[in-house]
């Protein structure tokens, strides 16, 4: 109530201000008139009562200021005239206007893309209820566990698990596949999410239509329902809300519509799990045989108050429990004492699980990385910050003498600093406006820059916790450099500033002072962002010198799939794939064509476990570990330039029909046949105890990096698609690689219209280089290098001009001196040196703190540095070394200025 | 010559204006007028600071204003006790009586 009056009667004096100021005239005139009438009474006259009235009860100038200031609006006016002085103060200097405007635009600018970023993705709540009871459950590798890479769950395994634990309120096992929907004109290839009932109940996702799964739909025959996604249900089934009920098919099968999701529901993991157009019951099996087919992604919901330490906890002890209870029944029972630590390691169906809260899963890899950026823009802006800073110090000594002008004429400190801090806020204001332009360019680059898989990239934008950040960032910004002219203004006595008649030959050396510690810190900070750009550099290079095992150049790939209900068995698919071979290799132009069912460093994977037999040994038994496997055609090494190091690649001879056969890298020789001959080894991927034969190794070959550019070669196994080694199928889908003459984008329509030659109804696969596989695998990386250098170097170049602003003013201002000196015979080489002496020293202090920061902040990037060490020698010398000599290059020009000035000119300004 | 009112504890010129204005309404002379020959010439009231209070109480609610002619035929604005403004009399009155008897109290004692 009192508030809302306070409010409007403020807003009153503010907007209807001449009727007030007039009322509050007549008040106090009346109030005068009156007091005087009773002096006149006594007998004064009435110029004396008029007096005494003002001795007594004060001049009614200094009551109306009095009450005019008492209320909240007069604040709002003082600033609004604050504001209008500041900017015709401004407007006068534009020279400084501008530098300091878009200096700040620049510095506010970084700053808001970044936070835009952040603000896109980890600020960023998951779009679930109660996200942080979600987790993602992992297996545990017998090589430890890792991210994205953690072993995934078997379907006996999964339902042990869930019966066992009473950690979590819901588990939802889920895996991902593709169908091509038949029930429309035109077959579409789409991606399906196959998930166990309770998945979207465990998310509490609801459906915009019909409903999700039911309990028993993830039994045999009941099985075919489906849930679509919004975007599927707009772009094929045209928004229709009668959907529900409808059936479609996909593959050769029909499934029954029984709900739509909402446009918001978007459940995908970076780098392995996209977003799905559909979702279908996934099957699952408790038989034993299922145990050591591990397929599943599991996502668990936590009990309310459990935390994930906790649950941490009850999953070792169920994973144990499994481990003891299964581990039997996979390894020989005639030799157990005879196996090696490793293979027994080897041997356990489930060594221990992991668990990963969903948010670290989706951001963890690009968190950390844009919070370092985050780190480095701020870094930017205390630089911009610093420099306007200096500028403003430049300025203040010219304006010392108005600043001490209005302090003799009544303005108190607080008055003058209110001005002062106004002028600044002002700049920054208007820099985080126009920073806006450069945030809404930057976010477009960003957009693009972003690596590939990055969730919810494309959202960057500028909404309102963007724009509001921005402008608490301009104010702080604005008090922040805005303090420097203060100190400056007030580091002098008025009368002095006014003696001296606002000369710049001031004897006072606080501004220098102020000024140079200021160019010291920017130097530091440089220096800091500099070696960080320096170490991720060096680890770029770095890894662009790693030799991935295979060649990338003049490759085209392309992944070609095949529809199950076309092509049913692994002979049709098979046939299919020679033929389109066979094809592309009489091109003109082509070399080589080969196919793989995973690219090396794309995205897919298969690990598997394999027994190898010991025929060579005593004791006949056997070792087992999980490797990488890859099915190829026999051309394959041929086109990506893997040599072979024993033994022969795979031929045509190597049919369904024929003895199978495998070839095994290098480091899975050297390891699992350190002492023998691996030609003509036996190995498998089936049960041990069943009777087809064991596939014989008929080849080595060199190692690949197949999985990363910075992660040692997996042990790998390559099986020829024609034959059924691996324990999956794999064929419906194959990369095709394609060794090309020349370029090799020149030959994608061509080897695509061969897919049409052989099966019109096939739909076209997108076609890409190899070396774009290769890049994409480093994008994360690029973008990271690329950013940090960015603004390492916006950095580097601030605090340069910084320091060539303070070398100018020593230069000016000891112009006299100077002067004196050459007349009294000083030669141009003593002046160089007097000033860019004064230059390195500034830059050798700021080098020498900003190693010392580098050596306590490089930490952070550990995570991202390959084959360099955060202090990495090198880079920290050749970074002080680059820092230095450009202060020496913005020192040297104002030193040239130096030892030209003229005596006579120098000593007649006194 | 000193300004007298800043003898006043802070907050009480308040309360005072508040008492002058529970007998009558009245203009800002008057105010001032009233104060000084009740504290018999111990509070002397400077318009800067009276006009501020007063300013203050209206925006709060507690006193409104009307503008009347005067005995003397001038036009002068009349302040008023608003309910509100009675309430808070009341209270701070209380108020004071218990500060001042407790003050008193201590001070004796030593």
């Amino acid at each position: 109530m009192s508030l809302l009056r306070n409010v409007t009667r403020g807003l009153r004096s503010l907007l209807r201000k001449e009727q007030v100021d007039q009322e509050l005239n007549e008040e106090l005139g009346t109030y005068q008139e009156m007091a005087a009438e009773e002096k006149m009474q006594d007998g004064m006259s009435r110029k004396d009562a008029l007096r005494a009235v003002r001795l007594e009860r004060g001049s009614l100038e200094l009551t109306k200021e009095v009450v005019r200031s008492g209320g909240w609006e007069s604040f709002v006016e003082t600033c609004w005239r604050d504001l209008r002085v500041a900017s015709r103060t401004l407007r006068k200097s534009p020279g400084f206007t501008v530098v300091a405007v878009l200096t700040l635009a620049l510095g506010i600018g970084v700053n808001t893309a970044i936070f835009s970023a952040l603000n896109a993705t980890i600020f960023h709540p998951l779009a679930y209820e109660n996200p942080e009871q979600l987790v993602m459950v992992w297996g545990v590798e017998p090589k430890g566990c890792c991210r994205h890479g953690g072993m995934v769950f078997s379907s006996p395994n999964f339902l042990d698990f869930k019966d066992q634990n009473r950690v979590f309120e819901k588990m939802a096992a889920f895996d991902g596949t593709e169908f091509t929907i038949t029930s429309l004109e035109n077959p579409q290839r789409i991606h399906a999410g196959r998930v166990t009932a309770d998945f979207f109940t465990l998310l509490r996702a609801r459906p915009m239509l019909g409903r999700t799964f039911l309990p028993g739909e993830n039994e045999p025959g009941r099985d075919h329902a489906v849930v679509l996604s919004y975007g599927i249900w707009q772009r094929c089934f045209g928004s229709n809300s009668n959907v529900v009920g409808q059936t479609i098919r996909l593959d050769a099968n029909e499934y029954a519509v029984v709900g739509v999701m909402p446009r918001d529901f978007d459940f995908s993991i970076p780098s392995y799990y996209g977003p799905m157009d559909v979702w279908v019951p996934i099957v699952l099996s408790r038989d034993n045989s299922e145990r050591k087919h591990n397929y599943l992604n599991v996502l668990a919901r936590l009990n309310p108050g459990v935390t994930v330490r906790q649950a941490q906890a009850e999953a070792n002890i169920i994973a144990a429990r499994l481990r003891r209870e299964y581990s039997s029944t996979t390894e020989q029972s005639n030799a157990p004492s005879t196996t090696t630590a490793e293979t027994n390691e080897h041997s356990a169906v489930i060594l221990g699980a992991k668990l990963e809260p969903l948010r670290d899963e989706i951001f963890g890899d690009v968190g950390l990385p844009l919070l370092i950026l985050f780190g480095a823009v701020g870094f930017v802006l205390l630089i911009a910050c610093a420099n306007v800073a200096n500028l403003q110090l430049a300025r203040a000594s010219a304006r010392q003498k108005e600043i001490a002008l209005r302090t003799a004429l009544g303005a108190s400190r607080g008055r003058v600093a209110r001005q002062l801090i106004t002028e600044s806020v002002l700049l920054a204001l208007v820099g985080g406006a126009l920073s806006l332009l450069l945030v809404f360019w930057l976010i477009k680059l960003l957009t693009g820059l972003l690596p590939a898989g990055m969730p919810q990239g494309t959202s960057i934008t500028i909404d309102a916790n963007v724009l509001l950040y921005s402008l608490m960032l301009s104010l702080a910004t604005g008090l922040l450099f805005g303090l420097a002219p203060i100190f400056q203004a007030f580091s002098r006595s008025p009368s002095e500033s006014l003696k001296e008649g606002g000369k710049t030959t001031a004897t006072g050396d606080g501004g220098l002072r102020l000024r140079s510690l200021l160019t010291v810190s920017e130097i530091a900070l440089s220096m800091v962002l500099l070696i960080g750009a320096g170490l991720l550099t060096r680890t770029f290079v770095g890894l662009l010198n790693v030799r991935p095992g295979f060649e990338t150049e003049n490759i085209l790939t392309a992944k070609v799939s095949l529809p199950k209900y076309s092509y049913a068995d692994s002979r049709q698919q098979a046939d299919f794939y020679t033929r389109l071979l066979e094809a592309i290799a009489t091109l003109p132009g082509v070399k080589a064509a080969g196919a793989v069912n995973d690219l090396p460093l794309g995205a897919g994977r298969d690990s598997d476990e394999f027994t190898i037999e010991r025929r060579g040994s005593k004791d006949m038994s056997s070792s087992t570990g999980s490797s990488q496997d890859r099915l190829i055609s026999p051309d394959y090494f041929r086109v990506m330039n893997i040599p072979l190091i024993k033994g022969r690649t795979f031929t045509k001879a190597d049919a369904s029909s024929a003895p199978p056969v495998v070839i095994i890298s290098q480091s899975f020789a050297r390891r699992f046949f350190p002492s023998e001959d691996p030609l003509g080894q036996h190995i498998t991927f089936a049960d041990p105890a069943a009777t087809a034969p064991w596939p014989t190794i008929v080849g080595v070959v060199g190692d690949v990096r197949d999985l990363a550019l910075d992660a040692d070669p997996d042990i790998e196994i390559y099986a020829p698609y024609q034959q059924n080694v691996l324990p999956y199928n794999p064929l419906p889908y194959m990369s095709l690689v394609v060794r090309t003459v020349g370029d090799p984008s020149s030959l994608t329509s061509g080897a695509l219209a061969e897919i049409h030659e052989l099966d019109k109804n096939l739909p076209l696969p997108e076609a890409e280089p190899m070396t774009a596989v290769y890049s994409a695998s480093i994008s994360a990386r690029r973008f990271n290098t690329l950013l940090l250098s960015i603004f390492a170097g916006i950095a580097t170049v601030l605090a340069a001009i910084g320091i060539y602003g303070v070398i100018s003013y020593l230069v000016t201002r000891r112009t006299h001196e100077i002067g004196v000196r050459i007349a009294l015979g000083a030669e141009a080489r003593n002046i160089l040196t007097l000033i860019v002496g004064r230059g390195l020293l500034l830059a050798i202090f700021g080098v020498v703190i900003g190693l010392a920061g580098a050596l306590a902040v490089t930490r952070v990037l550990a995570k991202m540095l390959f084959g360099v060490t955060t202090t990495d020698p090198a880079t920290f010398v050749g970074v002080s070394a680059l820092l230095i000599g450009i202060v020496l290059v913005a020192c040297y020009v104002p030193a040239r200025r130096a030892m030209r000035v003229d005596p006579m000119v120098a000593l007649r300004y006194e | 010559m000193g300004d007298k009112s800043s003898d006043l504890v802070q907050g009480t010129l308040d309360m005072l204006v508040l008492k002058t204005l529970a007998l009558e309404a009245m203009h800002g002379y008057g105010i001032t007028i009233r104060i000084e020959q009740m504290s018999r010439g111990v509070f002397r009231l400077n318009a800067g600071s009276l006009f501020l209070a007063i300013q203050r109480l209206e925006r709060d609610g507690l006193i409104e204003s009307e503008w009347k002619p005067t005995e003397n035929n001038r036009r002068a604005k009349y302040y008023a006790l608003t309910q509100k403004g009675r309430k808070r009399l009341d209270n701070e009155t209380r108020e004071w009586g218990r500060q001042v008897a407790a003050i008193a109290r201590i001070l004796e004692a030593s």
